[in-house]
């Protein structure tokens, strides 16, 4: 039986005001679910139903990650953007990822010409490097392995993910969330081509690093006895030159360049950023770039992401996976830094607290200052902050190795 | 289960550490190289 009220005069004013074929299937659509519920064919009416009922279920998870970044100041600078494009996106009948004449919307725009190409990752990049403080590292270098150690999470959960039936790309890439570095894995990302993963990438990458002191403390006590989380560590200060600081990003970046040329892009952006703030005669460049130019791009990446995550691109199985393997990602990143802190102590005279390796992660601050708080909690006295800010700041230099290294040996393999 | 890409998966997870490690002990040397490096010279250059 037709209905009476789908008439193809309201059709037509719509495709003429708009002048798609999308709207005409949108009104076709609208109009096959209500013919199917009022005949009573039931498997019509939920297959469109579905239909619908994806929009309503990203609007929910937009409306979810918006809450998050408001209420609980889940990293609100990504969250809420990455939200408010997810929702953007789903809404029936817009253009703004892909126009009429299936032309690039302002959206799709945006997301070719600044997320397909690598250049926002790259800048904000920049604006890391521009604020990061290389000096703890120069007091305590042997933290530097436990930059190494935290990403073994990368590849535990890249082997995981394999063994969970995703492709060698799309198992690394996912495995780069453990890089606790969300530039890092929309870099890979894109390297890769994975273009419909890049939303659960990020959303996942972003919501795991703002909820580091939820997953670090209980996966650092399960590994640890109090003893070992009471150890203290001697820490000397020492004034680093001024020369120290500026060879040190120059060096850097040959050195990571000649070893993965395919990291330059990422070590170098990185590297040019602290060059700028260490140098001592570009401030004000250093300051645009640690706040103007790292708020223009995550104004932009954030909502340029959301609006990737269209129902039909993000309501699967894969989604679901990606996000639980996150948190495996952060979990075996947190394991890693501590079990090879215990491993070093087996041959240390002087002991490492394990806790330390924890923060070979790159989400900085926020583990070192999770560490420090949880030595604190078992005793009074203990101060590990340092150190772990050294091991914090090498995680981010472990970070963007580690994907490099996956850029280069999964690209090898897939002919990339 | 594809055991062809289980063994490609453990080629990377070898080789990626390895170059993790390897890299981050080159950045350990050049950290300690660069460490030795005075205050005083940088006066002196500055003078």
């Amino acid at each position: 039986m037709p209905v009476p009220w789908s008439n193809d005069i309201i059709i037509r004013i719509l495709i003429y005001k708009k002048g798609q074929e999308d709207i005409r299937q949108m009104i076709t659509k609208i109009n096959e679910l209500i013919t199917a519920l009022v005949n009573g064919d039931n498997a019509t009416a939920s297959d469109l139903g579905l239909y619908f009922l994806g929009m309503f279920v990203m609007f929910l998870i937009g409306g979810v990650l918006i809450y998050l970044a408001i209420k609980k100041d889940y990293e609100p600078a990504l969250l809420l953007p990455i939200g408010f494009g997810a929702i953007l996106c789903n809404i029936p009948l817009t253009t703004i990822v892909t126009g009429a004449d299936g032309e690039p919307g302002i959206f799709g725009f945006l997301y070719e010409n600044t997320i397909a190409n690598e250049l926002f990752p790259v800048l904000i990049f920049i604006a890391v490097g521009a604020m990061i403080d290389f000096s703890p590292l120069f007091q305590t270098p042997s933290m530097l392995f436990f930059g190494a150690a935290a990403q073994f999470g990368i590849f535990a959960t890249m082997m995981a993910a394999l063994l969970l039936g995703f492709d060698l790309k799309e198992a690394g890439a996912i495995g780069v969330i453990g890089a606790a570095d969300g530039p890092t894995t929309i870099y890979v990302a894109n390297a890769f081509k994975l273009d419909k993963l890049i939303g659960p990438l990020s959303v996942a990458a972003y919501s795991y690093m703002s909820l580091v002191p939820i997953i670090q403390p209980p996966v650092i006590k399960l590994l640890t006895t109090k003893e070992e989380r009471k150890i203290r560590m001697n820490f000397k200060q020492k004034k680093i030159s001024k020369l120290t600081k500026i060879l040190f990003p120059i060096i850097v970046t040959v050195v990571a360049g000649m070893v993965a040329p395919e990291s330059v892009a990422l070590v170098g952006a990185l590297m040019f950023g602290n060059l700028i703030r260490e140098c001592g005669v570009l401030d004000r460049l250093s300051e645009t770039a640690q706040n103007t130019l790292a708020n223009l791009v995550t104004l932009l990446l954030g909502i340029t992401i959301g609006t990737t995550m269209t129902a039909e691109a993000f309501l699967n199985w894969k989604t679901l996976l990606i996000m639980l393997m996150g948190l495996v990602a952060f979990v075996f990143d947190t394991a890693g830094g501590v079990l090879f802190a215990k491993f070093l102590n087996l041959f240390r005279k002087e002991k490492i607290n394990p806790m330390v390796g924890a923060a070979g992660i790159s989400a900085f601050p926020m583990s070192a200052r999770v560490i420090q708080k949880m030595a604190k909690d078992e005793d009074p006295m203990n101060f590990v902050l340092m150190q772990s800010v050294a091991a914090n700041v090498s995680g981010q230099l472990g970070s963007v190795v580690a994907g490099s290294m996956i850029l280069v040996l999964i690209g090898k393999m897939a002919g990339l | 289960m594809n055991i062809e890409l289980l063994w490609q998966g453990l080629e990377v997870t070898l080789f990626g550490l390895l170059g993790v490690f390897g890299v981050l002990i080159a950045f350990y040397i050049l950290v300690i190289l660069l460490g030795k490096i005075p205050e005083r010279e940088e006066s002196e250059a500055e003078n």
